[in-house]
């Protein structure tokens, strides 16, 4: 039996979340976790293939441009706000680069409105904004993103979001599928946003904050800083054939 | 023996999906798992839609769900390295699938009815299941949970039902037989519901 062979049929595990590490299920300032958060805490974890195994790309492949939220396609005119270039790499826990992750990203444009049929909060939209691409990342795990610094927008309450970039990963296996938010250092409204406050432990939402680098304009022609971003994504150990 | 592992990093928080999930990221192929390119052949197996209502509490539809589902095709093979038998799955089954609730609550897939296949290391079968993830503005992460089939004999040792603590929790796990309209003809329609709280609450497990 090959080595990979062996290793595909090897039990897998993979750690738990440590709780405290992620939002709270439930908390008044964010209104709609209210009825919609389980009343029987999520229990039983017992990691499984199918838990393991997962999906590691999805959707057709990726046209020319789609890591470019600026333009709505390659030579439109470029969308208002200040351009921003996010990049970093997609790591394990281990500190493993993962290459060939599909990161899908989206985000409210520079007035801090989603063209979405759902929001409709009074903030213009910008014709040259579709808010949304993707990205795969490459053999050292590297992504890249050039976009718009996103505008805060209101919630029911009113509470405001403080300006952010969702992303969301496919890791590979079903258990390390990722969805989350990242934020911007400095920001007067992160200390109040709701979302992001979900995270008790300081240590945890800093874990979300992206890192301004480098000399403006330098990193890409049009763009006034670069923000640097690392996602940790949780690893199978493959468990001995001994005592699990 | 494995080296013991070295200290591992922190993985990166979950923050919810938000209520502006992008639509382009939802389209009509994502919910066909039956075909992994237009135009490709079908998968083999037995042709289900599983579908139902993701419901909040008090019973209302949470329109801004994201449901996504991954399983093993018709033989029990994932499509993944890590398959347990090490065996290539139907390359015409897409394995994972995502559909957005629509003004109902109502989200659906046309899929394979999957196959039993083993856990390494030990000589039990886990019974035909569909992993389940959900996600919504309100949940703060990601709700997990998996659809069994009534009747299957490999349900009574399965290692995830034995850790929910009564029969009346395994039983909601269990997909009811429903003929629905949005099934094509002939195909064997299974409900779902998602109740994220609430009376008849879905169990979710940990991750």
């Amino acid at each position: 039996m090959t080595a990979k062979r062996r290793a595909a049929r090897a039990p897998h595990t993979f750690q738990a979340y440590a709780d405290g590490d992620q939002p709270r299920w439930v908390y008044g300032l964010y209104g709609r976790t209210k009825t919609r958060h389980p009343r029987r805490a999520p229990s039983g974890f017992a990691p499984t293939p199918a838990e393991v195994t997962g999906p590691a790309f999805f959707g057709p492949p990726l046209a020319a441009g789609e890591n470019d939220l600026t333009r709505r396609g390659p030579g439109k005119p470029r969308a208002i706000g200040d351009v921003i270039l996010v990049t970093g790499r997609v790591l394990a826990d281990d500190g493993r680069p993962l290459e060939g992750v599909l990161i899908e990203a989206w985000q409210a444009n520079a007035a801090g409105r989603y063209r979405h049929r759902k929001d409709d909060h009074d903030a213009p939209l910008d014709a040259n904004f579709d808010g949304h691409g993707r990205a795969v990342t490459d053999g050292d795990g590297g992504y890249a993103f050039l976009t718009i610094k996103p505008g805060p927008y209101p919630m029911p309450g009113p509470v405001w979001r403080t300006p952010h970039l969702h992303f969301s990963l496919f890791g590979g296996g079903f258990f390390n599928r990722l969805i989350t938010q990242t934020y911007f250092p400095g920001e007067p409204l992160n200390g109040k946003d709701p979302i992001f406050n979900g995270i008790r432990a300081e240590r945890a939402r800093r874990r979300l904050m992206m890192t301004p680098e480098g000399e403006p304009g330098a990193a890409h022609p049009e763009c006034s800083m670069r923000y640097s971003f690392d996602f940790v994504l949780r690893g199978a150990v493959e468990t001995p054939f001994e005592g699990r | 023996m494995k080296a013991p592992t070295k200290r591992r990093r922190a993985p990166t928080p979950f923050q919810t999906v938000g209520p502006f999930f992008p639509h382009a990221f939802c389209p009509p192929e994502a919910r066909d798992l039956t075909r992994v390119r237009a135009g490709d052949g079908r998968a083999q197996g037995q042709i289900i839609h599983v579908g139902g209502r993701v419901l909040e509490k008090g019973g209302g539809p949470v329109t801004d769900a994201v449901v996504e589902i991954w399983h093993a095709d018709a033989e029990g093979v994932f499509p993944h390295p890590a398959d347990p038998r090490g065996l290539k799955a139907d390359p015409a089954f897409a394995g994972f699938g995502r559909a957005a609730a629509d003004a109902e609550g109502r989200y659906g897939f046309l899929t394979v009815k999957p196959g039993a296949y083993p856990l390494p290391a030990t000589n039990l079968w886990r019974p035909p299941h569909i992993n389940v993830a959900v996600y919504a503005a309100g949940i703060t992460r990601r709700l997990v949970t998996v659809m069994y089939f009534p009747g299957e004999a490999l349900n009574d040792t399965d290692p995830l039902l034995a850790t929910l603590e009564s029969e009346a929790l395994r039983e909601r796990l269990m997909a009811v037989p429903e003929k629905s309209r949005r099934a094509p003809q002939g195909v064997t329609g299974w409900r779902f519901d998602i109740v994220l709280m609430g009376r008849g609450e879905t169990p979710f497990f940990a991750e």
